[in-house]
């Protein structure tokens, strides 16, 4: 620390630090276009120029250090004439379009030209024009607006990782562009819009739509991701509850998550809100017709099936699915009320289809530490998991962060485009990841000293240099992403990655999907724990097993089994086939009228009041934005009443507060180890099949994201195709382009296919979600491919 | 006995009735001043602030940007406007509705408009006879705009550079 003088008084500051940095941990404002305290620092702006004793002209305060004893002066006259001259140079070509910039109110140009410009200019030629730039469906430009602080090109460069902005041409003509006329790709490229001071850049789907200063913040958290980013919902009509609407959404600063960025999925998403397809009524099913309802003959309704059912049939008869934009307070009366109808089968795991291990896991998945962390480590492994599409604010930790030193490893089903460079990867179908990695183990184990528990395969080169990598490095996390977790051989993965973890002393994860499956596994929505999480000695049906033995009755709650679960065909059939199928659903789709008796509406996130737990264990609340649309209600007020008609007890809750105490009562937090089985000896692997991997897209993970309109137009042909490699392509006979059927078992679907060398061999790419693989397949199993006729 | 004089002379012309009557005829021999209302009128200034207007440019574009600015400065909260990106790409207004029972006519909104788009007409003579009626929108205040607009722009033209 060293002690400096700002405007007269005296304060102790960090070594090293700027001017900019010093001013402003002391609340000392200095007017900045170009410094962004997330950012690499460009001093091209010059309005943070102040005056410095002893050196004869203004310097630039974000890139001039602090030494000792430095006498400095923001508000002296030599500073002030600097920041207004500035000013008026910046003004020179800047349009007086205010009235019709959707940055205007929240502007930083127009704030500083009141605070510290003049109000007359002494230019008099012409302003000059930028030419239109086009990038895309979400961000709207008006490149005249530009002042060249270039924040937009830094931040696509540092922490969006793609550097797809640049500067070109000098001087005058001097602007921002892609160099070649394309879209953004970053999944984070809106927060570009939150970086740019000025109107350059702005919401393409909130564009137009109102001022800054009508609308009303309310605190939020993201609700499409495990991260649990907090961001402000911005709503219009203050003054009218009843008629709010959501327009727009922005990121909140927490520096423990997500810093001051959201992804593209979490600000774009609020269109799906008004989406046509939202259930704005209860709905009946009577002979094969749909009818609307009132909610006291709905609920009835459901009350008189689902009784009768479990009056003839038993409790078992029963299973309950939850989607993981369901709040904890919803998932933990709907376990509430499935064990009191007398059923275990009961789950949140929507993406899982191994759960061989789950008495020996974690009661919730964990992060294994901290986000924040993760800007610390030297070598960061992931496997299974494409992060940039899945958790795309996580990578916003990682790719400045690869400056400083972090390598990341990767053994992955297929080269997924990160944004950042990798040290080594090891890229191989889902049976060969398997070896590898109990390779590693072994390998590890060896070099470590320690028996080896697995006789596996000889590592691949990569994988020695990823055990080189692992075993020279201090601070090391393993992650297991969802494509791992979704994979047949998870339980496999995750014992042999906690082996592992444990050799090189380094901390284990795992990356779900969803924004709550971790609360939601928390608060008992598994069949093999309770709400308290005390193991059931004989654990109900899983996902999988609730559709291998069917049910006769099924409740889902927020989900679209046809897009939203690994084994879509199969899940589909069963519900088809179920006696009563009792949705609990914000939106509804033409599948759901097929299979479902009675649809239920519920508030989506931003409705509703609740809590969401994060991967790293927070829980994190946030209050109803609108009230809900239409006739709906938030899910744990349905479920509240419909146990009413059950006549079940202890469910008198007055408010969502006392279904919160009860729930913290219920839930205790506890700390118990998670201890994996060992795994001896690999599964058996199949052979010479063709494996469909079935990633979800970014933006057609969940229910509310697929009606995002923005959204969807973002999709690039190479994530609506199959994909193969060259190998494989003309193994089947099949090129680029072409139409191909793919089947499994009785579902077919025809695609595009694609050939793409990122895939590895014998696996196929089949994209989940998409409105064509809708109830295709399975996930992760054998997939047959042949040419279409059409 | 000057005094007695005196005295008869104001009994005998009656002085103390035409002092007394002094203004009244004083006003009695002047010009009128009092007008028949309403068949005929005060002169108004032409910055008198009355019924409310939209205008439009001369090549028929409505002059309404939809920066709400006169809904933010408005202090009876009387405006309310939506927008939305129009199919050429500007932004202009769905809504524009202005409630003339909360208007208090102080004319912030025509100070606040960048575009000359809200204005105060010189018209005050309008009434309401049915309810709602009270909620000018878009089409009517335009309608009033195209109706008035010789006598807006005559009035504008008159202060033109005065502040």
């Amino acid at each position: 620390m060293i002690d400096i003088q700002i405007n007269g008084q005296t304060y102790q500051v960090l070594e090293g630090a700027s001017i900019i940095e010093a001013a402003d941990e002391h609340g000392i404002y200095i007017p900045r276009f170009c410094y962004h305290k997330k950012l690499s620092v460009a001093a091209n702006c010059r309005m943070c120029l102040v005056e410095v004793a002893n050196m004869k002209k203004p310097m630039p305060a974000c890139s001039t250090p602090v030494s000792p004893d430095m006498v400095i002066f923001t508000q002296s006259e030599k500073a002030l004439e600097a920041q207004r001259s500035v000013m008026e140079f910046l003004l020179i070509n800047h349009p007086l379009d205010c009235p019709v910039c959707d940055q205007g109110g929240a502007c930083e140009l127009q704030d500083l030209s009141i605070g510290f410009g003049c109000s007359e200019s002494d230019f008099g030629g012409d302003k000059r024009a930028v030419d239109k730039l086009e990038l895309g469906p979400l961000l709207q430009t008006y490149m005249t607006r530009c002042i060249q602080c270039t924040r937009c090109i830094r931040f696509s460069r540092e922490l969006g990782g793609l550097s797809e902005l640049g500067m070109i041409d000098r001087g005058g003509g001097e602007k921002v562009s892609t160099y070649v006329e394309r879209d953004l790709q970053s999944e984070l490229s809106g927060n570009m819009i939150d970086v740019c001071p000025v109107g350059a850049l702005t919401a393409k789907p909130s564009r137009f739509a109102g001022r800054s200063w009508e609308y009303v913040e309310h605190e939020g958290v993201a609700a499409h991701d495990c991260l649990g980013s907090n961001m402000y919902w911005h709503s219009s009509q203050h003054d009218n509850v009843e008629t709010r609407e959501v327009m727009r959404v922005v990121p909140k600063e927490n520096e423990s998550i997500n810093e001051c960025w959201i992804s593209d999925r979490d600000r774009f998403s609020f269109e799906g809100l008004t989406h046509e397809s939202r259930l704005l009524s209860p709905m009946v099913k009577h002979n094969g017709t749909w009818k609307e309802a009132s909610w006291e003959a709905a609920l009835s309704e459901c009350a008189d099936k689902l009784g009768s059912l479990i009056d003839s049939n038993g409790g078992d008869c029963l299973g309950v699915l939850a989607g993981p934009q369901t709040t904890m307070e919803e998932g933990f009366l709907l376990q509430k009320l499935t064990r009191a109808l007398g059923s275990k089968h009961i789950d949140s795991r929507l993406r899982e289809q191994d759960f061989s291990d789950q008495a020996c896991r974690l009661p919730s998945p964990r992060l294994g530490c901290q986000i924040a962390d993760l800007d610390s480590l030297d070598t960061l492994f992931f496997f299974g998991c494409d992060v940039r599409t899945q958790h795309p604010v996580l990578t916003t930790r990682i790719n400045p962060s690869i400056e400083e030193g972090l390598s990341v490893c990767a053994m992955n089903p297929m080269d997924y485009a990160y944004t950042f460079p990798l040290t080594e990867q090891v890229v191989a179908g889902p049976s060969a990841l398997l070896q590898q990695l109990a390779a590693l183990v072994a390998l590890v184990a060896k070099e470590k000293g320690e028996s080896a528990v697995i006789s596996a395969e000889k590592p691949s080169a990569q994988t020695q240099a990823i055990a080189k990598r692992l075993l020279n490095s201090e601070k090391i996390a393993l992650l297991m992403g969802e494509h791992a977790l979704a994979s047949t051989h998870a339980s496999a993965f995750r014992s042999l990655l906690s082996q592992l973890a444990t050799l090189v002393g380094a901390s284990f994860g795992e990356l779900p999907y969803g924004a709550n499956t971790v609360g939601l596994q928390y608060v008992g929505c598994v069949p093999h724990r309770q709400a308290d999480g005390m193991a059931l000695a004989e654990p109900g049906l899983d996902i999988v097993g609730m559709m291998e033995q069917p049910r006769r009755a099924y409740v889902l709650c927020q989900l679209e089994p046809e897009s939203d679960v690994l084994q879509a065909a199969k899940t589909l059939k069963t519900l088809d086939e179920a006696a009563l199928v009792i949705c609990l659903t914000a939106f509804e789709s033409d599948a759901m009228r097929q299979y479902a008796d009675i649809m239920l509406p519920v508030a989506p996130p931003s409705e509703t009041s609740g809590q969401f737990m994060n991967i790293e264990g927070s829980i994190q609340s946030f209050q109803a934005v609108t009230v809900p649309h239409g006739d709906a209600r938030p899910a744990w007020k349905v479920l509240r009443v419909l146990a009413n008609f059950l006549k079940l007890d202890h469910f008198e809750y007055r408010s969502l507060e006392a279904v919160r105490n009860d729930l913290s009562v219920v839930c205790e937090s506890e700390d118990s180890v998670c201890e994996l089985p060992i795994l001896k000896t690999l599964p058996s692997l199949k052979e010479n099949e063709l494996i469909r991997l079935a990633p979800w897209p970014m933006v057609r993970s969940d229910a509310l994201v697929r009606r995002a309109s923005s959204l969807q137009k973002t999709l690039r042909a190479e994530q609506v195709s199959a994909l193969v490699n060259a190998a494989v392509a003309s193994t089947h006979g099949l090129s680029d382009g072409s139409q191909v059927k793919a089947r499994q078992g009785d579902s077919e679907i025809e695609i595009t296919l694609r050939v793409d060398d990122r895939i590895p061999d014998q696996c196929v790419m089949i994209p989940s979600g998409l409105s064509i693989s809708a109830g295709f397949g399975s996930a992760e199993q054998a997939v047959t491919l042949e040419k279409s006729n059409a | 006995m000057w005094n007695q004089l005196k005295k008869w002379v104001k009994k005998l012309t009656l002085w103390e009735l035409l002092k007394g009557l002094r203004v009244t005829l004083k006003y009695g021999a002047s010009k009128d001043i009092t007008l028949q209302y309403p068949e005929e009128e005060t002169p108004r200034s032409n910055r008198f602030r009355g019924m409310l207007a939209l205008r439009r440019y001369p090549n028929g574009e409505e002059r309404c940007i939809a920066c709400k600015l006169c809904e933010a400065v408005c202090p009876a909260c009387a405006i309310t406007i939506e927008s939305e990106v129009r199919d050429d790409g500007t932004r202009r207004t769905t809504r524009y509705d202005i409630d003339v029972f909360k208007c208090i006519n102080c004319g912030l909104c025509e100070e606040a408009c960048p575009v000359d788009s809200i204005v105060l007409t010189d018209e005050m003579h309008y009434a309401l006879y049915n309810r709602g009626e009270n909620i000018f929108t878009k089409e009517k205040l335009l309608m009033i705009g195209d109706l008035y607009e010789s006598k807006i722009a005559e009035h504008r033209e008159i202060d033109r550079g005065t502040c």
